[in-house]
């Protein structure tokens, strides 16, 4: 078993790729009583369009999410559920837009926790009647999402800013997607992307890491696994421009929101992606977080109630994005147009570096968070950071001041949304 | 974990050293009983934890938090029963990470001055801070119409309890906050606190006859207490079933069904009221309502129950189709009957109790569920984590069914949504 250490921060991440492909993450917390395990595929909500081999297939939006809910149903009409309720343990999933995931939190036997929890996720049991019984329930979420302002002006802003991009639909599809997913699409779906090599394991908290993989190595032992054939995902090629760059939606929300955001080529910056996306968080937390000026200023003044910028990166391109709760949406639509010549000062950003680096200590109390973490590494970057703190601490600002050079409000979409009259 | 107790005449420290967190967590509550000053209360709170006369603006308090390796400070009001609380949290890494050895004194003394020393001028809180926060109260208190569940929740409550502790909001109304000045707001912080009880309660691998002395040494609190802090409400028991049908621009209905809790003994309290809830609402798919609800029915995605012991009731939300919602009412309705008559198994019984205590033994691997469980321990008497994993064994069929028995539906509360007006 190969021991990673996470450079400067004394924590050690073991690491075990099995025989048929699957590769398990284990970080071991003696101190507390749970452990945590998540077993999840690289199959999310934005794989609607793929090849293998010369076989093209198609899958409705939401699919991803649609057999997550499946999945939970296990042979001779018993759900996951029934399990772990005698383990007397915690089940649940999710699906995002790149990676689906199931996941038991426990305190007891562990082995039989985890041994359960291969063998019911890589266990096909759909048929006519579970697929037809779930698009009432998921059709329910998909109401519940709707009436949540934070997805519509989240979803309304990437449906301004993308043409062709999947991220612009929402993860359990429209409720004409979940009306016309079938049972071949589900099992598309399984085929294709529930495959150990498509999958990883991580178990964090108090466990024995040899155990672990023992146990997940015989839990697979007897299964058959089809060679893996790579589903090549359709690339899908997306202007520069933004579909639309002003939208006012009148729905039900009592205080305005308005989301501002950029869509800037990724080519532009000369910069490797895990740099560049903590480069522009530090850059957005000075300009535009709590210690900002441009914040104080606003509330001063009685314009804003609320205020976050975030980044992220999509394909081929970088979307930065200010969301805003305020009472006078065109004044700030105008304030915002202006504050682009972005400046940092080097103090700073020292001070939130030294912050971002006590946050990366404090991350190792809470095996939930590590986990997530080591998820996130795996489904962004295909591997772990090891040196996350030595990155942060060796910084330059020229290194900054170039990313916040290239950051341009030449593409802009707005969305506002504004209470019914 | 160890547990010590450090009493004094007008406050007492509550420490557990535990080496199991590289964070540390301090709170400093100080608890009354619900006055009419409470909503005042709740925003003079969140001033003190805003800025301070040191640092007058946000900005000037968070940069020195950073400054601080990222300390956390922030305030919560809460009102549990007839109890109101004040927290002042901050939550700072362990000082062996840091090598500054005047660092577990600056972070309590920045604790402490933000408390003592507010942003006060001329007997009133800086207008700039007031304004700010005002404004943001303001929007908190109109933004609970863009959430269904929230707002059907306080329309229940308002509706069944309007003269009662229980409606009232620890934010208060529109008209309560239009009335406060930065002068009635200088007082409301004086009536905290002047007249609450105040603790203080620390988690995390420090030595704790050293931060003690700091307290001793920078914490002021000089008034003695006696008089009596209630936590139970005793609302008025109703006979008959009341509904009341809203309207919503929503796209799902939101259905709340409230039902009374007869006076439940300490037993039901700390140990058969959360076996009933799981069995009949839990957070597994097999529970009653989950069960004839989503999986037998496809009426919705999520059910749940939320309750207030200290108020005697308890609530059941599903968020569904309108054409539905009949068939939900019965079929909650006949979750009861079946809790009431023992329809569940011994089975059912051995699950929940081992849900429980798995929940019960996660929640000490979290410092805040750590601290809250000793808060309430001494405030209202609630057994500590290792008791109640152990007692909950002692939970039988007939003490579950004795519970059900208590329980009666009273109220029956719709906010219907619109009939497919949005699409995605």
């Amino acid at each position: 078993m190969k021991q990673i250490e996470m450079k400067g921060l004394n924590e050690v991440i073991h690491f075990e790729q099995l025989e048929n492909g699957l590769p398990i993450y284990i970080w071991v917390n003696e101190k507390v009583n749970g452990f945590y395990a998540t077993f999840s595929t690289k199959f999310g909500s934005i794989d609607t369009e793929f090849k293998v081999g010369n076989k093209t297939i198609k899958l409705p939006h939401g699919t991803a999410h649609f057999l997550e809910h499946l999945k939970f149903n296990e042979p001779n009409g018993k759900n996951a559920q029934d399990f772990y309720q005698e383990m007397g343990s915690d089940i649940n999933a999710f699906t995002t837009f790149d990676f689906t995931s199931y996941l038991v939190y426990g305190t007891e036997k562990i082995e039989e926790n985890l041994k359960h929890l291969i063998e019911f996720v890589l266990t096909p049991e759909f048929n006519e009647k579970m697929v037809n019984n779930e698009k009432g329930i998921i059709t329910e979420e998909n109401k519940m999402d709707q009436d949540n302002p934070s997805n519509k002006l989240f979803y309304g802003a990437y449906q301004n800013l993308f043409y062709n991009y999947n991220q612009q639909f929402l993860i359990t599809g429209t409720e004409k997607d979940i009306k016309d997913t079938s049972l071949v699409d589900i099992q598309n779906a399984f085929q294709y992307f529930y495959h150990p090599k498509n999958m990883f394991v991580v178990v964090t908290g108090k466990v024995n890491p040899y155990d672990v993989v023992k146990t997940i190595s015989e839990a697979t032992e007897g299964m058959e696994f089809e060679e893996f054939k790579e589903p090549k995902r359709k690339q899908l090629k997306e202007p520069a421009r933004v579909v639309k760059d002003f939208e006012l939606i009148e729905t039900n929300v009592e205080i305005p929101k308005l989301k501002y955001s950029l869509k800037i080529p990724r080519k532009k910056f000369n910069v490797d992606d895990l740099k560049l996306r903590i480069i522009l968080s530090l850059i957005l937390n000075c300009t535009f977080g709590t210690t900002s000026d441009l914040r104080e200023e606003l509330k001063s003044k009685n314009l804003i109630l609320y205020m976050n910028a975030d980044r992220i990166l999509i394909e081929d391109y970088v979307i930065i994005s200010i969301t805003i709760e305020t009472n006078y949406p065109d004044e700030i639509i105008k304030i915002l147009d202006e504050s682009w010549d972005l400046q940092v000062n080097e103090g700073d950003i020292k001070r939130k570096i030294k912050s971002s680096i006590a946050n990366m200590v404090l991350a190792y109390d809470d095996i939930t968070e590590v986990n997530g973490m080591i998820q996130d590494y795996l489904v962004i970057y295909d591997e772990l950071i090891t040196d996350l703190k030595e990155i942060y601490e060796n910084l330059s600002m020229e290194e900054v001041n170039e990313v916040l050079n290239k950051i341009s409000a030449k593409e802009k979409s707005i969305i506002v949304l504004k209470p019914k009259k | 974990m160890k547990y010590t107790k450090f009493e004094y005449d007008t406050f007492n420290i509550y420490t557990i050293k535990t080496d199991k967190f590289k964070n540390c967590h301090v709170e400093i509550i100080y608890r009354d009983n619900v006055d009419n000053d409470m909503s005042a209360k709740s925003f003079a709170t969140e001033m003190i934890s805003y800025s301070s006369k040191q640092f007058p603006t946000r900005k000037d308090m968070v940069i020195r938090l950073e400054e601080l390796y990222n300390t956390y400070f922030y305030s919560v009001s809460s009102k549990v029963g007839n109890t109101f609380l004040s927290n002042f949290i901050l939550d700072f890494l362990d000082p062996v990470y840091v090598n500054e050895p005047e660092y577990l004194n600056d972070v309590f003394t920045f604790l402490f001055d933000s408390i003592q020393n507010p942003n006060i001028k001329d007997n009133a809180f800086d207008y700039r801070s007031f304004q700010i926060l005002k404004n943001s109260l303001k929007a908190e208190i109109d933004s609970l119409k863009e959430n269904p569940t929230n707002y059907s929740l306080r329309r229940t409550l308002d509706e069944l309890y309007k003269d009662s502790v229980t409606s009232k909001r620890v934010i208060g109304t529109i008209e309560e906050l239009e009335d406060i000045t930065p002068e009635s707001l200088y007082e409301s912080y004086k009536n905290i606190i002047k007249n609450s009880y105040c603790d203080i309660y620390i988690i995390g691998n420090l030595d704790m006859e050293e931060v003690k002395k700091i307290i001793l040494k920078h914490f002021k609190n000089n008034v003695i207490k006696k008089h009596q802090v209630e936590i139970m409400v005793h609302n008025k028991k109703y006979r008959k079933t009341n509904t009341l049908v809203e309207t919503s621009h929503f796209v799902q209905t939101n259905l709340i069904m409230a039902m009374q809790l007869n006076t439940l003994t300490e037993f039901e309290s700390n140990y058969v009221l959360s076996v009933f809830a799981e069995i009949f609402c839990g957070t597994n798919l097999n529970s009653k309502l989950y069960d004839y609800l989503r999986t037998q029915n496809s009426l919705c995605y999520n059910v749940k129950t939320i309750y207030q012991k200290y108020d005697g009731v308890m609530f059941v939300h599903v968020g569904l189709d309108e054409e539905n919602t009949n068939l939900a009412i019965n079929l909650t309705k006949k979750g009861l009957k079946e809790m009431q008559s023992g329809k569940f198994s011994e089975e059912d019984i051995k699950n929940s109790i081992k849900y429980l205590k798995f929940a019960s033994q996660m929640s000490l691997d979290n410092q805040n569920s750590i601290i809250n469980n000793y808060v309430f321990h001494e405030i209202a008497g609630i057994p500590f984590i290792k008791d109640r994993i152990k007692n909950l064994e002692k939970v039988t069929k007939q003490d579950v069914i004795n519970l059900a028995k208590k329980l009666s539906h009273i109220y029956t509360y719709k906010l219907m949504g619109e009939v497919k007006n949005e699409t995605n």
